[in-house]
């Protein structure tokens, strides 16, 4: 079942167009954003039309680094870090990815942490020879934040990070 | 709302999840109701139910009905939805029985996965994801259900481990059962120690995904009693949906789909929760199970793993939760689970479950409740069934 399949490409390209903008579908009854573009607001079901709305910024919540695993053996593909967004002001909550290649890493300590929202490769690492590169939203730590949570270096190990 | 005509099970056969390198989809059908269809209720069969995720082989139902032999007069009709597509179809035949549209009716679920490349397989649950806005994200099967096991254990202030009790009760289910994949009922311990796929979750959480065939035959009561068959009754069925787009749903730890189709079931039955024999859930992964207990108060917010450390949810117990062991603990063949249980109350409440037999269920007028997932919640589907009378 491919990603093609069950959608339309115009649609799929225009939600792609909102997501550059980094922007959202509003309620403008309750304010709640969905990138999802529903008849009824899934918080509060009001039938008002949505409106076009900045993502904004939020607060991550909670975090995993998921890769896929085939049955019993011990096989997982390659790790992506993704958290849940609770979005400033009620507006909602949005899962995704996590930006920076040292996510990983950053993953233990990240709830809590405010992020905001950028159009990012939706894949890290190289790519096969003529593979259109993907882009994708994804949630952001600021520089800030991302300082704050590396490993500082250890004098008594010669400048090693700690651990 | 009730059926005109009282509905039935009252035969069941099963292929265990495994790999079949030798079998194809067809095979597998024929291998599990062929026997079926040499039985005292092959001739009446006059519909077939067919359970199956849509993969290279559209429109699956026309090609088993002619692999079986059932071509010509057999109406035959195919039900998707994902890992839930048994629970569809399940609903289905008995919804066209109950109305008397069908007398006997076959309803087959049939995986055939292993031809697939590993990681092909591996990413089939990924299609249970809203497409239009959840996998352009880069979001997986396994990232969502690990974020909402993060959410839940931050909520409750709970330490990974608790989810491990989860998944020992369900190995020691299925391997008392006996049909397994697994070598032995592996303890907590062993799990928590397992490889991390969606950190809190592990391997263990997620159910392998493998080939396997279950059929079942769903009958109007009175041709059950021509044949002088004391069979298990369908009392009910009840369905709910919920928010496809898991971060949009209000409290994405409640499964408003699972609540709402058991309320149904429960309701159409006259019966309430606490008088099940057993609760049966069929869920893809550790967490879905857990959330649809706690969404239908089977056990506390929070404390579904405790509960499970103190025995709970086992066969011995006194409330027994997936006595058959779930796809976590016999193989997940995709979208055959909801007739799985239906295998399962057919044995519970029928012919015997040998080693697994929940005890409760062996008592005279005894019911029980399956419930079968689609993904994470987005839509499930409740049965409640009972012991019939002689």
């Amino acid at each position: 079942m491919s990603q093609g399949v069950n959608n339309n490409v115009v649609k799929m390209w225009r939600l792609r167009g909102e997501l550059s903008k980094r922007h959202g579908f509003r309620c403008t009854s309750c304010g709640v954003v969905s990138l999802a573009q529903r008849r009824k607001c899934a918080r509060c079901g009001s039938i008002a039309a949505p409106e076009s709305a900045p993502l904004g910024r939020g607060t991550i919540r909670a975090a995993t680094h998921a890769g896929s695993s085939v049955e019993h053996l011990d096989q997982v593909t390659a790790r992506k870090a993704a958290v849940w967004v609770e979005l400033d002001g009620n507006a909602g909550q949005l899962a995704c990815l996590l930006q920076h290649a040292d996510s990983l890493t950053l993953l233990p300590h990240v709830r809590g942490a405010p992020v905001r929202f950028g159009l990012r490769r939706a894949t890290l690492g190289p790519l096969p020879l003529g593979e259109p590169i993907a882009y994708t939203l994804k949630a952001a730590l600021d520089l800030r934040t991302r300082v704050s949570l590396k490993p500082k270096p250890d004098p008594s190990t010669k400048g090693e990070p700690t651990k | 709302m009730t059926a005109r005509t009282k509905v039935c099970l009252v035969a069941a056969s099963d292929v265990r999840a495994d790999h079949h390198w030798d079998a194809s989809a067809g095979d597998l059908a024929l291998r599990c109701a062929g026997s079926l269809l040499d039985g005292p209720f092959g001739e009446h069969i006059d519909t077939v139910f067919v359970a199956a995720p849509v993969l290279d082989q559209a429109a699956l139902g026309p090609v088993l009905v002619d692999r079986l032999g059932l071509s010509g007069d057999t109406s035959v009709y195919q039900l998707e939805a994902g890992d839930g597509a048994g629970g569809a179809a399940l609903h289905a035949a008995v919804a066209h029985v109950g109305a008397g549209f069908s007398r006997c009716a076959l309803l087959l679920g049939v995986s055939k996965v292993a031809d697939m490349q590993e990681r092909e397989r591996g990413t089939l649950l990924d299609a249970l994801l809203d497409r239009e806005v959840e996998s352009p994200l880069g979001l997986t099967f396994q990232s969502q259900a690990g974020l909402l096991a993060d959410l839940y254990l931050s909520r409750h202030g709970l330490k990974p481990g608790a989810l491990a009790h989860v998944v020992a009760k369900n190995a020691a289910n299925a391997v008392l059962g006996g049909e397994t994949f697994l070598s032995h009922a592996p303890t907590a311990q062993e799990i928590m120690r397992d490889l991390p796929v969606a950190p809190p979750l592990v391997r263990s959480d997620f159910a392998p995904i493998l080939d396997g065939a279950t059929a079942v035959i769903v009958c109007a009561e009175d041709l059950a009693r021509q044949h002088g068959i004391s069979p298990v009754m369908v009392d009910s069925i009840g369905g709910g949906s919920d928010i496809a787009v898991l971060a949009d749903r209000p409290d994405p730890l409640v499964f408003r789909a699972v609540r709402a189709a058991t309320a149904r079931a429960l309701d159409r039955a006259n019966v309430r929760l606490g008088e099940m024999a057993y609760v049966d859930i069929a869920s893809a992964c550790t967490i879905a199970e857990i959330l649809a207990l706690e969404s239908l108060e089977v056990t506390e917010p929070g404390q579904t793993g405790a509960r499970c450390k103190e025995g709970f949810g086992r066969v011995a117990h006194a409330r027994v939760v997936n006595p058959g062991g779930a796809a976590q603990g016999r193989g997940l063949a995709l979208g055959t689970c909801g007739i799985v249980q239906a295998r399962e109350a057919f044995l519970q409440l029928g012919a015997g479950a040998g080693k697994r037999q929940a005890s409760a269920a062996e008592a005279s007028g005894a019911k029980a409740l399956a419930v079968s997932l689609v993904g994470l919640g987005s839509a499930a589907y409740a049965t409640v069934f009972s012991r019939g009378g002689a």
